[in-house]
Formats: structure tokens, C-alpha cells, sequence
């Protein structure tokens, strides 16, 4: 009660989000008197960030800001906007089909994010979209990349539960393209209200000029796609081996990218990596506290004795982990609850496991676009330069559709069955 | 008004500031190259540097720490500022002021456990296991932080002359 | 209790450990926890936080040393770094099955590396066993060493698995657990070192078809309570869990035991599997690695010659 109350008050009084993390994790402590905790806490802020795969935040921030000096962002657009110029509002499609493409080579939502959020927002900005609307449709995209197999969030859930990694992966298909055909409805209808300069003023290049600007930097996301496809490089390293050849292209053959751009440049990538990663910090704290006394796993017995019927289960599960991933990190929230809901959910229920695991994974990832503690948001924010609290107003259209799809999965099990 | 120890204080925050921010940029290269040696020996040599994904993580953490100070210099953390900008102007800088002290409160006490921690036995043992080496110089950057965070918040509490970054 | 406002006279234990759920060492805490509570008569109750809830294991090194955590299943690689002798452990080819591992554990080197655990803080009630070490790759099994030279194959990262990879001619790489499945399935990594519990659990059949049967190091846990816990309890609290833990110890053990046979079948079905019985022979220069980094210690020794003994006692 305490530690919501301070958080609630803090956050309101204008306190940086990630000290109103550690403020309400100082109110847990003080008002449960485990005092203990604080020994603890310094080593638990180093180990929160001690994560290989966070590296994929600040490579990917730096890899946007070398293709955006370097000119390379600029005619990869181009080349798209030549091509898709008779599709109304092409480049919101163009954006969400990148996402598609990207997502079934990445598995982690937070690093498609980074990535495209410096890729495409400032792209779509220029062709007259509300920055805005661009940074919550690029964010809302990036749930596609846990979704559409191979993915992170899966294989957690499959070693966590004993499930099918292989079928999580294929459960997940129908789902992601689901998603995506939602994403693209909603975007359909929101193009129109946040585009507000059609681009009478931004005339097309010619096709084959425009193409033939941008057939050498096709070379960085295929370097990328290729690289984590027939493993040469992990996701992560993927964006290092990306950022150098970015810095040749533009450097030695577009000639826009000087040394002399350096320093800004990497000044830039530090400062978006210190807002997110301070939070991430921050939200891993808070969860760790909660996660000790045992706050999460007594709210999700409690849901049990809620109900018999399974899909009245489900769509409290639903709430619930809306609920928890509002304040807590998805995967660590997949860690501390799939032990325990799982199993009541095939034992008591009778819930197809990997049914389950895709309506769990998909609702906690959506937690990342959920305020207060969402990192997709904050990265996205931070990434973009938009308002966090105009970002969370923004992308609550796509959370909303995001639900849908939810609900769809929870009325529709085969959704995630069908393809075995 | 500004006082000449504020003066010093705010100079000194900010040199420390930019020695930070130098240090940021040059690891961040450092973590770069490493991942793509590491790259390219494993895939053009078959022998990978067995050290390379933990060295790279501990300079991504000391890095991020220290641009973390640096945001604490620069005020640029997230905040909600709905209800600050609402009230009058020298009501909401009062209560953004609080909540500065606040954050320097906590830090302050994270900055206590993190120097007892860092000086106990336990952290002899820890090891950084494909270093081979151990972990306490890469600890350091916790104790480390919380007083150069400390530092530029409190430099900013009493030479409050830079406006919060609005969120918005 | 909820919010720590539990009844005065229960003691709440919180144990930590790195596994997930269906591993026999949280299998065993989670027995550990139930007999306790019975034995007891709900005095003395064990709340167990799997899978890394509360951290990675030198997080919950530290959470048990300062007195917040009470007690952990920590593997022996972690623990190694903190008490050297448990190395011995990993001496390649020591043993050939999980009960022999497990009857090594009773000989008074072994427990005397329980004992050093005093010098940190910790006190070692004994070790739990995950089934032995094999080998398994992409494609292929390993008839000789030509079959993994120059190959990437992902190991436990600590300094006795790394000393013995290092010597094979293959290229030991580590890679975080979650990216294990992908790495193999997009070729990154040609094999894992692994044992069968966490080849199935893991699902790694699904994406690498070559077993080859190895034995060739043992894979313990040591069950150990913080001093500070320790010293709070009663006397008869004390021999009350240290007796529950043995009898845990030695159910996780017979536990593990038919889980290999079961895992055996599961792969037998699922991909090739191939037993290399030269194996020993076959790994000479890594196990000469191996007893140069690490033979000297004399708790190590006495605990190779120890074990020895009791193989040789058995085998008559
Ligand atoms: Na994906
Ligand atoms: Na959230």
C-alpha cells in the first residue's frame, strides 16, 4: 500500500521515473522493515545491466545515428517511397513490413524497437508524419519481433514451462500475422489523422535513380538478415558488424560521414543508453523486491480461486499480467510466474500449454508499451525524442488492437494449434 | 543568486562532466571493436576470444553508469511534469526541487551500502570467469557512480539556475 | 508469510536456485521444502524462488552471505570459485554414472570441502547431482578428436570445463543458456556440452541430432545454509534440517538416476546416439590439462585417490 502510494506521489510530483522506482522500492523496505535488502542492492543495480544482449541497445542507437550521417537512411526511404508511391501513406506500410521482416530474424522486441525507431521515425517525420504517431506505431511494431518466431520470450517460456520451443515458434506465426494485419488497419486509420503535410512538397525520385542510389545500402540489412540467418554473428553482434560497414558506405562512399561527426554521434548513443538503461535498472530493483517478498506469486494463486471455467482463466490471467506488466520486466515476470500459472492452467483447466504460452508471452510483451514502467516506451521515447507522457497517450490505439488480438487468441486456441 | 562555493561547485560538476562523457565515447568504440574482432576471428579464424562477450558487457555497464552521472548533470531522466507545469512556476521549481533531494537522499544511502559492499569479503570471490580475473574493478563503478551522481545533483540543488529538460 | 507477518514461532527459510522448474535440484528443494513442514510440524517452512528469481548465482552468493537469502542449491562451477577444491569434482572420467558421483560424496574429502565453505560464511550440507556430461552436436557424433576439431561448441564458462574444452582442439564457446537454442538451430555453435536432463529439458534435440555418449565429468550442486541462518536456529532445528537434507540428497540422487534412463530413451528415439567407449583414451591430453591446472591441490588429490578406493572396494 505504501510502496503504491509513494510511487503513485513521486511519479506525480515530477521525480525522474527511474528514482520513483527506487523510491518505491526504499518504501517496501522501510515499511516491511527489511532493511537487509539495501546490502543487497548495489550488487543487484550492477547485475540488472550485467546482460549481454542489452549491448543491442546502444549498438543499434549508434548504428541509426551512422546511417542517418552517412546519408544511408535517407535513400533507403527514398527507394521505398519510390517504389510504394501509389499505396496512400506507403511509408507507415513500409515501416510496419520492415518490422515484419526484421522480427523474423530478431527475437527480442526492445532491440527491433531501437532499431527502428532511429530507422524510420525520423523518415516518416520528414514525409509529414505526427513524430509522435510514427514513434508509437514503430514501438507498437516492435512486438512483432517476440511474436514471429525465432524469439526470446519463447524460448524462456518453453525451458520455464517444458514446452515445445519448436512449437512455440510455429504457434507463434499465426498470431504475429494476425497482429500485423491489425496493426496495419489501425495505422490505415491513423495515417490519415496524423499525416498532416501529404507530401506534395517531398517529390519522388525517379525509380530507377532512387533504386540504384540505395542498392549499397541494402548491403546493411542484408549483412544483418544474412549474418543471424546462417549464424555468423548473434543478434547483438549483428548490429557491430552492421555499424562498421554503415561507417565505410558512409563514410567512404557516400562521403556524408566525417570524423568530425564522432564525437556527437557517440555523445548521442551514451545518453539514450543512460535513460534506458537506468530505468531498466531501476524496474529490475523494484522487481526483485517484490519478486523476494513474494508479492507476485501470491496475487497469481489467488486468481485461481477465481473461477472454474477456463476461458474466464484465461481472460483473468489476461488482467492480471496486464496488470503486472504495467510495473514489472516481461521476461522476469515470465520467470517468476509461468511456474505457477502454468500448471494450474493444464491441470486445473485443461489449457493447450503452448496456447497458453503464446497469449502469456504476447500480453507481458505488451507490457513494454504499457505505462508507468515500460521499456519499449521508454526506449522508443528516448529514441525519438517525443514526450513520454504524449508517447503513452499515442500508442494507446495500439495497445488497444494489441488486446484484440489477445482476446482473439484466448476465443480462438487454433490460432496458435493450427499449424502443427 | 550564486554564491562564489556554488560557482566552484558548478565548474567542478561540470568539468567532471565532460570527463565522463569523453570516457563514455571512447568505450563505447572500445565495445564495438571488440565485438567485431571477436567476429571476425570466430568466423574468418575459427578461434574466437573466449573473453570477448563479458569484456564487452563490463564496459557497457562502467559505461553506462558514467552517462548516467552525466544525465544527472544534465537533467535529461525521464520525468512526468504534467502536474510541476500546472502549478505556478515557483511552486512547481519548489517541488521539483524536493524531488531532486529526494533522488540525492536515496543515492546517498545506495552510495553507504555500495562502499560497504565493495570493501566485504564476499566480493574478493566474485570472478569475471572468461577474464579470469576479478570482478572488484568492474564493481567499482557502483560506489563510483552513486558519489559522482551524488555530486552533480547536489551541485544542482544548490545552483538551481538550469531549468528541468520539460519531458514533453 | 505475506509481507513478513507470519506467526512467531514459524521460521520461514527462503531458498534460492538457478534451475528451472522440472530440474531434479528444484525438484528436491521443492521436497526439501514438504518434508520439512511435515517433519517439523510447520515450524520451520522453505519458500523456494527457482529459476533465478532473486538473481544469478553470485547475486544469490552474496543475498546468502549478508543474511537475506538462507539458503541455495549452487552449482559446483560457481562454487568453485569460492572453495577451489570443489574442482575435484570435475576431474574428467572419475566417475561413470550419477551413482558413483553420488557415493564420492561420501568420503571425508568431499565433506571436508563442505567445511571450507566456513571461510565465506556458508555451511555445506551436501551435493546433488545433474547427470553426467556428454557431448551433443548439430550434426554428427564424435568418433576421435579429428570430429571436433576447429568445432564451436558452448560450454559451462568455469576453469576446469574451460582448461579440459581448451586442450580437445575444439573452440570452447560461451554462450548465454537462452541463446544456446538458436545458436544451434542457425549454426553459430556446432555443439554443447551438456547433461541429458538439460539436453531435454531445454529441448536441444529439437535442433542438434548427434549424442555422443562421454560420461566424461560429473555435474553437482552443494546445498548449503547462510552461518548467520544457521547460528539463529535450535540445536534440534539444526540436525532437523541437516537429516531432511540428507534424506532429499538421497531421493534427488535415485531421482536422477532413473531420469537418465528416461532422457536416454526420450533421445535414443529422437536423434542419433552413439556411445564413445575409448572415450577416456580418446581425451588423454585434455585430461592431462586438467590434472596439471588442477592436480596439485592435496584436497583434490585425496579426493581422486579416495574415490578410487571406494571404486575399487565396490567393483569387488
Ligand atoms: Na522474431
Ligand atoms: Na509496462
Amino acid at each position: 500500500m505504501i510502496t503504491a502510494a509513494a510511487f503513485v506521489v513521486l511519479l506525480a510530483l515530477g521525480m525522474p521515473v527511474a528514482f520513483v522506482l527506487i523510491g518505491a522500492t526504499f518504501a517496501f523496505i522501510l515499511s516491511t522493515g527489511t532493511y537487509g535488502m539495501l546490502d543487497s542492492l548495489p550488487q543487484v543495480l550492477f547485475s540488472s545491466i550485467e546482460i549481454f544482449d542489452l549491448l543491442a541497445i546502444p549498438l543499434f542507437v549508434l548504428l541509426g545515428e551512422v546511417m542517418n550521417e552517412g546519408g544511408i537512411t535517407r535513400r533507403i526511404i527514398n527507394a521505398a517511397r519510390a517504389w510504394l508511391q501509389w499505396v496512400p501513406h506507403s511509408l507507415a506500410y513500409v515501416s510496419l513490413l520492415a518490422n515484419l521482416m526484421l522480427s523474423s530474424i530478431m527475437g527480442s522486441a526492445t532491440a527491433q524497437i531501437a532499431i527502428m525507431s532511429r530507422v524510420i521515425v525520423p523518415a516518416m517525420e520528414k514525409d509529414g508524419y505526427d513524430r509522435s504517431f510514427a514513434t508509437a506505431l514503430t514501438a507498437a511494431a516492435g512486438l512483432l519481433g517476440p511474436i514471429i518466431p525465432p524469439s526470446m520470450v519463447f524460448i524462456i517460456y518453453g525451458v520455464v514451462g517444458q514446452v515445445s520451443i519448436g512449437s512455440m515458434f510455429i504457434g507463434g506465426i499465426l498470431p504475429g500475422l494476425l497482429l500485423f494485419g491489425l496493426l496495419c488497419g489501425i495505422t490505415a486509420l491513423g495515417a490519415r489523422r496524423w499525416r498532416t503535410r501529404v507530401s506534395a512538397s517531398q517529390p519522388v525520385d525517379g525509380l530507377w535513380r532512387a533504386t540504384g542510389e540505395a542498392l549499397l545500402t541494402l548491403s546493411i540489412p542484408m549483412a544483418i538478415v544474412g549474418g543471424i540467418s546462417f549464424g555468423i554473428v548473434t543478434p547483438t553482434e549483428s548490429a557491430a558488424v552492421a555499424i562498421v560497414l554503415a561507417v565505410v558506405i558512409g563514410g567512404g562512399f557516400y562521403r556524408e560521414l566525417r570524423l568530425s561527426h564522432a564525437p556527437a554521434i557517440l555523445g548521442r548513443t551514451a545518453r539514450t543508453t543512460a535513460t534506458v538503461l537506468l530505468l531498466i535498472a531501476a524496474a529490475k530493483v523494484f522487481g526483485w523486491v517484490l519478486t523476494f517478498n513474494q508479492v507476485p506469486q501470491i496475487a497469481a494463486e489467488f486468481l485461481q480461486s477465481l473461477t472454474a471455467d477456463p476461458t474466464v482463466f484465461l481472460l483473468l490471467v489476461f488482467v492480471f499480467l496486464m496488470l503486472v506488466g504495467m510495473v514489472l520486466d516481461g521476461i522476469a515476470a515470465l520467470i517468476i510466474l509461468v511456474p505457477i500459472l502454468l500448471p494450474i492452467a493444464q491441470k486445473t483447466y485443461g489449457i493447450d500449454p503452448v496456447h497458453f504460452g503464446i497469449m502469456t508471452c504476447l500480453t507481458l510483451t505488451l507490457g513494454l508499451l504499457t505505462p508507468p514502467v515500460g521499456a519499449g516506451l521508454y526506449i522508443a521515447s528516448a529514441l525519438t525524442n517525443t514526450g513520454i507522457v504524449l508517447l503513452s497517450r499515442r500508442v494507446l490505439p495500439f495497445i488497444a488492437v494489441t488486446c484484440a488480438a489477445i482476446l482473439l487468441i484466448v476465443f480462438f486456441p487454433w490460432l496458435t494449434t493450427a499449424l502443427r | 543568486m550564486v554564491t562564489p562555493m556554488a560557482q566552484v561547485l558548478s565548474r567542478a560538476s561540470q568539468r567532471l562532466a565532460w570527463g565522463e562523457m569523453l570516457a563514455c565515447k571512447v568505450l563505447i568504440v572500445l565495445f564495438t571493436v571488440v565485438l567485431v574482432v571477436n567476429v571476425t576471428l570466430r568466423y574468418g579464424f575459427n578461434s574466437p576470444l573466449y573473453y570477448a562477450e563479458e569484456l564487452a558487457v563490463y564496459i557497457l555497464i562502467w559505461m553506462a553508469f558514467l552517462a548516467i552521472s552525466v544525465s544527472l548533470h544534465e537533467n535529461t531522466q525521464i520525468r512526468l511534469t504534467l502536474l510541476t507545469d500546472a502549478l505556478p512556476e515557483r511552486a512547481g521549481r519548489a517541488v521539483v526541487l524536493v524531488m531532486d533531494g529526494l533522488a540525492a537522499v536515496m543515492l546517498a544511502v545506495i552510495l553507504v551500502h555500495a562502499v560497504t559492499w565493495i570493501q566485504s569479503p564476499s566480493v574478493e570471490f566474485e570472478l569475471a570467469i572468461t577474464l579470469g580475473i576479478g570482478k572488484k574493478p568492474f564493481f567499482a563503478i557502483i560506489p563510483l557512480f552513486c558519489a559522482t551522481g551524488l555530486f552533480h545533483l547536489v551541485t544542482r540543488l544548490v545552483q538551481p539556475a538550469v531549468a528541468p529538460q520539460e519531458a514533453e | 508469510s505475506f509481507l513478513g507477518l507470519g506467526s512467531a514461532s514459524a521460521t520461514e527459510l527462503k531458498m534460492g536456485l538457478i534451475t528451472p522448474p522440472a530440474h531434479v535440484w528444484t525438484k528436491a528443494a521443492q521436497r526439501f521444502a514438504d518434508t520439512l513442514k511435515e517433519r517439523s510440524g510447520g515450524e520451520l517452512t522453505v519458500v523456494i524462488f527457482p529459476g533465478g528469481q532473486l538473481g544469478n548465482e553470485p547475486e544469490m552468493f552474496q543475498q546468502m552471505q549478508a543474511g537475506l537469502l538462507d539458503m541455495g542449491f549452487m552449482t559446483g562451477a560457481l562454487t568453485s570459485l569460492r572453495e577451489p577444491s570443489i574442482q575435484a569434482w570435475f576431474t574428467p572420467f572419475l566417475f561413470s554414472s550419477v551413482e558413483q558421483a553420488a557415493a564420492a560424496a561420501k568420503t571425508p574429502a568431499a565433506r571436508q570441502m563442505l567445511d571450507n565453505l566456513d571461510k565465506i560464511g556458508l555451511k555445506g550440507l551436501g551435493y546433488s547431482f545433474a547427470g553426467m556430461r556428454h557431448i551433443l552436436k548439430r550434426e554428427g557424433t564424435v568418433g576421435s578428436l579429428a570430429d571436433l576439431k576447429g568445432q564451436k561448441i558452448r560450454i559451462v564458462p568455469f576453469p576446469a570445463m574451460k582448461v579440459w574444452w581448451e586442450a580437445t582442439g575444439a573452440v570452447p564457446t560461451p554462450v548465454q543458456l537462452p541463446d544456446i537454442y538458436q545458436a544451434l538451430q542457425n549454426g553459430l555453435l556446432d555443439g554443447v556440452d551438456i547433461d541429458l536432463d538439460a539436453l531435454v529439458g531445454s529441448k536441444f534435440h529439437e535442433v542438434a541430432k548427434g549424442l555422443t555418449l562421454t560420461s566424461h565429468m560429473a555435474f553437482p550442486a552443494v546445498a548449503m545454509i547462510g552461518n548467520q541462518r544457521w547460528a539463529a536456529l535450535t540445536p534440534e532445528q539444526r540436525t532437523l534440517i541437516a537429516s531432511t537434507m540428507d534424506d532429499t540428497l538421497a531421493w534427488a540422487t535415485a531421482e536422477q538416476v532413473e531420469a537418465e534412463k528416461r532422457n536416454l530413451a526420450t533421445l535414443k528415439a529422437a536423434i542419433t546416439v552413439e556411445a564413445l567407449d575409448s572415450a577416456e583414451a580418446t581425451f588423454a591430453d585434455a585430461n592431462a590439462a586438467y590434472k596439471k591446472a588442477f592436480g596439485s591441490n592435496p584436497l583434490i588429490e585425496a579426493f581422486q585417490t579416495q574415490t578410487f578406493q571406494i571404486q575399487a572396494k565396490a567393483g569387488n
